[in-house]
């Protein structure tokens, strides 16, 4: 099942960070239909790398609107991977890159992330410990960016739901530990996933006092190189009545990538 | 560089409707009672920028930015009429550059700006382009690239499996940019002669200068680098030239350095190392003189959700040698920033300190950030120098002022 890069960065929220040392959720401690379901969507085909065109379109509740365009590159180099965020317009944050090198659940490893702020001329690291940082000031944040960690939370079968015509398993997922909550500020989330394409459909999440802060949904959903694509989605702040809209505008799979394309030389040079 | 006047600014900035990334921007400084300063306007700056990029073949492109900056600033008090300004006008090519991949290299040729290290504020790796310092240190802390001199530079990095190599070759030597003669951050304000500067000519064998990085990561999650300079001291020595007039002399520096950044629990923490043997420094007959310095800067940077924020120290010390007298001198910043409304308000204060001797001063900047538009912002805030009338910052205690900024960005 395909769901673009995007679809497992940006797009999707299926995801959820990497973690933190302390205690993780095994499978075992998680419902076994439902973590199979969510190794489906993580480990969905979706080519080898994926180079994706993004318009994000952030709009506040009194209708104050930007825009943002993105460019993504993204390679599975076994279960690890490696992605570059490129934002080229609008000016006041052009220029600006963010590079993920994300490493396999079990080997207990941190993501690395940089950044490249153009009015500095410089590269920063990141902690990988907190990503609830807004990705270019939109309801997305820098977890939900992240490919999805199924040790940071358990999961749970709640039955099965028609959204939109299609049929899905819900699925709630329980932060695992404090760590993960510190890291991406969710609690709770509530995935209602679609079995036959392994994407998720429509996603909640809720704050560290439960209350819920925001909904993912996928608007369209197409069939591109093989690959199941989210081609748009919305996310929705229900505490602000804030939306970002990401609509992809194109997506290249297998491209042929080196590992300078995932340098810091090229996160200051641009995708 | 050419010289312009305002109207010609101004025409220069209505022609900017350009397919090109632009900023416009215009800044009014006001200036409270204080000391020896009475109410009125400080300064004001008009302020345009045109960047944008050609392709220049499969593997290149040709980047640029021009910029047009008017500032007027209120002259020194005490030294003239404090009702007299003092005009700096300036349209400059601030980066032309070839942009080309081969290989694993990557070569940039041209007028850019290159960084180096792990501050942020203090400069301790980051010695290769010279500062502007029209403003004091305004328009660094503000925005680093537009408080930087371009050089013209031949910059290439080969890309290896894990970090980076990269060499400068530098033929263009320049001083770093002095406050207009009487405004209000010039050191020689009411000085009867004006210092001489003593400098190499560019693009000349002799003003040559090189340096290498080596950049990494081990240890899974240490970014280190390795640094070495030879190059013009961006800090040029007051010296008196043969008929005793004073002269700012500006000198080749050396230098080798260490950088590291890495996550700790919540927090990245940098730092900055570097040794600069043999620096010329100003000796007790008021002589050039030299002697090994070295200089050190830790910093922690810390975010949480809107909140962000970052401490950094510094060091600088220069041994006692013979006739040069030992120094030691510290730096401190610290920074907090939140931001509300989906990153649409930004409230941030900087408060940066120098102290040496036992003469500590303070800049604080407290602003208030408001997008208005997706393109138009505006900023207000709060600009405070204090401390002591011999420090860094101290002495400018009278220039203390409100200022008010709005900036277009298409």
């Amino acid at each position: 099942m395909k769901i673009p890069s995007l679809k497992k960065t940006a797009i999707s929220t299926v995801a959820l960070i990497c973690s933190l040392s302390a205690g993780f959720a095994s499978a075992s401690e998680s419902d076994p239909a439902a973590y199979e379901l969510m190794q489906q969507v993580k480990f969905r085909a979706d080519g080898d790398s994926r180079k994706s065109d993004i318009t994000m379109t952030l709009t506040s509740k009194d209708g104050f609107e930007r825009v943002r365009h993105i460019t993504m590159l993204e390679t599975d180099e076994g279960q690890d991977s490696k992605s570059m965020v490129y934002v080229s317009q609008p000016a006041d944050v052009a220029g600006t890159g963010v590079m993920l090198h994300a490493y396999e659940e079990a080997s207990d490893r941190d993501d690395d992330i940089w950044i490249y702020i153009p009015a500095m001329k410089k590269v920063k690291r990141l902690s990988s410990k907190n990503k609830r940082g807004r990705f270019v000031s939109s309801e997305m944040s820098f977890a939900d960016l992240e490919r999805l960690q199924l040790q940071d939370f358990r999961y749970q079968l709640d039955g099965n739901e028609v959204i939109n015509g299609v049929s899905t398993a819900r699925i709630t997922g329980e932060a695992a530990n404090d760590n993960t909550v510190f890291k991406t500020g969710y609690t709770r989330k509530v995935s209602w996933v679609d079995p036959a394409r392994h994407l998720i459909i429509k996603e909640e999440y809720f704050d560290e006092q439960g209350h819920h802060i925001k909904t993912m949904s996928a608007d369209t959903i197409e069939l591109i190189d093989g690959f199941w694509t989210v081609t748009s989605l919305h996310v929705n702040n229900v505490q602000t009545g804030d939306v970002t809209q990401l609509k992809l505008n194109s997506i290249d799979y297998n491209l042929p990538v080196k590992d300078a394309q995932f340098s810091m030389v090229a996160l200051k040079r641009g995708l | 560089m050419a010289v312009i006047s305002k109207p010609a600014f101004v025409l220069a900035v209505a022609a900017l409707a350009l397919p090109v990334s632009a900023t416009a921007q215009t800044e009014v400084y006001y200036q409270h009672d204080h000391g020896s300063e009475v109410s009125g306007k400080a300064a004001d700056k008009f302020f345009a920028k045109y960047s944008g990029e050609l392709d220049a073949g499969d593997a290149c492109v040709a980047a640029y930015q021009i910029r047009g900056m008017a500032l007027d600033q209120r002259a020194r008090p005490g030294i003239s009429d404090p009702d007299d300004q003092e005009w700096d006008s300036r349209l400059e090519v601030r980066q032309l550059t070839l942009n080309c991949m081969a290989g694993n290299w990557e070569w940039v040729l041209g007028k850019q700006q290159v960084t180096w290290g792990q501050g942020d504020y203090f400069r301790v790796l980051d010695v290769v382009n010279p500062l502007d310092g029209r403003e004091n240190v305004l328009a660094y802390i503000d925005d680093f690239e537009e408080g930087r001199l371009p050089l013209t530079m031949m910059n290439a990095t080969r890309m290896l499996d894990n970090g980076d190599i990269q060499l400068l070759l530098i033929p263009e030597v320049k001083a770093p940019r002095l406050p207009a003669i009487d405004s209000e951050f010039d050191l020689f304000a009411g000085s009867p002669v004006r210092p001489n500067w003593d400098k190499p000519d560019s693009y000349t064998a002799q003003a040559m200068s090189a340096a290498l990085r080596y950049r990494f990561v081990a240890a899974e999650d240490w970014d280190l680098g390795l640094y070495s300079y030879y190059g013009w001291d961006g800090e040029p020595i007051l010296l008196s030239d043969d008929e005793g007039r004073p002269e700012l002399s500006q000198r080749r520096k050396k230098l080798a350095g260490v950088s590291v950044a890495t996550p700790i629990a919540s927090w990245i923490v940098r730092g900055d190392l570097a040794y600069m043997p043999g620096s010329y420094v100003r000796n007790q007959q008021g002589e050039a003189d030299q002697a090994d310095k070295s200089s050190a800067l830790i910093g922690f940077d810390y975010s949480y959700s809107a909140f962000t924020t970052n401490i950094q120290f510094a060091r600088h010390w220069l041994p006692e040698k013979g006739n040069v007298d030992g120094a030691r001198s510290d730096q401190m910043s610290f920074t907090v920033s939140q931001n509300f409304r989906a990153d649409r308000l930004t409230l941030m204060n900087n408060t940066l300190s120098d102290s040496e001797s036992g003469r500590t001063g303070y800049l604080n900047k407290l602003n208030l950030i408001y997008r208005l538009t997706q393109e138009v912002s505006v900023d207000t805030g709060v600009v405070q120098y204090f401390g002591h009338k011999r420090s860094q910052f101290g002495q400018f205690s009278d220039n203390s002022r409100l200022y008010f900024k709005i900036s277009a960005q298409f």
